[in-house]
């Protein structure tokens, strides 16, 4: 990974991103970074990033998580670029199991957030087009309702139960398996 | 039903109390403990209201203060202000039928109302027992006739009426809201309900009629169908597939073929792995043999008459109590009008054109 660094990589690593939150707060990220955003690699692509990317439905407290997440995930696409153009011996895969098995534990403990944080970020990810947090989000959503009744469901997300009773129990019978 | 929490119910009043408390307090004090269950918390910062509830309906209920607000406005209101924003319950008896209005005390002198409409008659039954069958039956635990009401009396006020007033509080107070999903966009929304196995899909569905409508339109059942289809044996994929049945009730059909863990997502049994890789399908003969129950239950499925179920469900509905929310004109609450001005969910649903959209979810 690291014998893969070369000039053109540190140039991209010397072309910086600025990104502007809704409040106003600067970041500042590299290129490699800030292209995992379909969005932001759009308005590279299209050159008009001079002046920094205004980004006005995402706060700065999200948009720091996020950046968290695309930096950690940057590396990890370089270090995969980085082990297939060189031959894949056993200690290159042995090395890239444990980067994965560390990227894994990254993206666990990134989740370990209240619900609320969580549905900023499937927004935030959404807007920046960033496939893999969107999936991620998604599936921590998704993971959080299994094996709950719709009870529990309603409370957990505060829905509120517009249903007549009965099609309700219209919708329960045609599902009574999953309630067995 | 093994339950591994206490009900609401049984948190919020002793066993002694419920049993001193007339029929009428009773539906107070389930009333009570909706509020308490959906997040609220009993308020008495003003003195007691104008129009207390007399006496006669109950000693526990009557000195309830029915009004309630979040923890978030409690702490405020000492810091800034002396009053918190509270939800306010009303009792209000109109014919057979007993409606409890909620609305906020900030909202001035017409404020927006949610409301619930009660079948005492209906209710009665089920919460004439102690406390421990009370909850049991607000926890829709036996399905029989009496248990159904009690069930429906929980859902309309603890999963309607409290819990629109405690977004309502939330929405004119708090500049932040609670996480909900059925705000965010249906694209987004779908792409959740995509990563769920069948059977909490199934729940979801339960859950409200945004979400509801939101898998017919997606077509969430879809997908879960054509993973299961290429399992199937070729003439059973064919029938089913040319049957003029929703992507649901294809599901459904399939599931009878296939053994639980796929909807479960459970751990297979080690006959699953041999039959998978068999060369010789040893699937195809467990198909082939629970073919024949799958025919039948389609049979059962298809031949069903459907003047039959009309009347079935025409009979079933006399037992149910109608329920409402604040924006009324959505919810039609069937008791209430009793005549022919029931606009009401079956007949749209086996009205043509509603059965084309609801067979091509």
């Amino acid at each position: 990974m690291a014998s893969a660094g070369s000039g053109d990589e540190k140039a991209a690593a010397a072309a910086m991103i600025t990104l502007i939150s809704s409040d106003n707060e600067k970041f500042e990220v590299t290129e490699a970074t800030a292209t995992l955003s379909q969005t932001i690699r759009h308005m590279i692509e299209d050159g008009c990033t001079d002046g920094g990317v205004p980004l006005p439905n995402v706060t700065s407290k999200i948009l720091a998580r996020v950046i968290e997440y695309c930096k950690k995930h940057a590396t990890a696409a370089a270090g995969e670029e980085g082990s297939s153009s060189s031959f894949s011996d056993a200690a290159f895969l042995e090395v890239d199991r444990a980067f994965l098995e560390e990227l894994e534990e990254f993206d666990d403990a990134f989740l370990e957030v209240d619900r609320a944080t969580l549905f900023d970020l499937i927004l935030a990810a959404n807007y920046l087009d960033i496939k893999g947090l969107l999936n991620l989000t998604c599936q921590k959503v998704a993971d959080s309702v299994k094996g709950k009744t719709p009870e529990q469901i309603r409370e957990m997300y505060n829905i509120v139960n517009d249903l007549t009773p009965e099609e309700e129990a219209e919708i329960r019978r045609e599902t009574q398996w999953a309630f067995e | 039903m093994p339950r591994s929490h206490r009900h609401p119910l049984a948190e919020s009043v002793d066993a002694r109390r419920w049993d001193a408390e007339a029929p009428l307090g009773r539906i107070f004090l389930v009333a009570h403990a909706a509020f308490l269950h959906a997040g609220f918390v009993s308020y008495a910062g003003k003195p007691a209201s104008h129009r207390p509830v007399p006496k006669q309906v109950g000693l526990t209920a009557s000195t309830l203060p029915f009004r309630y607000t979040i923890p978030e406005l409690v702490v405020r209101a000492r810091r800034d202000a002396p009053v918190a924003d509270a939800a306010v319950l009303r009792l209000c008896a109109h014919g057979d039928f007993l409606i409890l209005y909620g609305y906020l005390a900030s909202g001035g002198r017409r404020p927006g109302t949610r409301w619930a409409c009660v079948d005492p008659r209906l209710v009665a039954p089920a919460l004439s027992g102690d406390l421990d069958a009370a909850a049991r039956a607000l926890a829709g635990g036996d399905s029989d006739g009496d248990a159904l009401g009690a069930r429906w009396l929980w859902n309309a006020l603890a999963d309607g009426l409290a819990r629109w007033l405690f977004l309502d509080i939330w929405a004119r107070n708090v500049a932040f809201l609670p996480p909900r999903l059925t705000p965010l966009p249906a694209d987004l929304q779908a792409e959740i309900l995509a990563w769920l196995a069948a059977a909490d899909l199934a729940m979801v569905e339960c859950t409200c009629r945004g979400l509801r409508d939101l898998v017919a339109a997606r077509e969430l059942w879809k997908a879960r169908y054509m993973a299961e289809r290429r399992r199937l044996l070729s003439s059973v994929r064919s029938e089913i597939d040319g049957s003029n049945r929703s992507w649901k009730e294809k599901y459904v059909a399939t599931r009878l073929l296939l053994p639980s863990s796929r909807w479960r997502r459970q751990l297979r049994p080690w006959w699953w792995f041999v039959g998978e890789y068999l060369p010789l399908s040893l699937e195809d003969l467990r198909y082939a043999h629970a073919h024949g129950i799958a025919q039948r239950e389609l049979d059962r499925f298809e031949g069903q008459d459907p003047t039959e179920r009309l009347i079935r469900r025409f009979l079933e509905r006399k037992s149910k109590v109608p329920v409402g929310d604040g924006d009324g004109h959505r919810r039609r609450a069937t008791a209430m009008y009793g005549n022919g001005q029931r606009r009401c969910s079956e007949e749209a649903v086996y009205s043509p054109s509603a059965r084309y959209g609801r067979t091509h979810r």
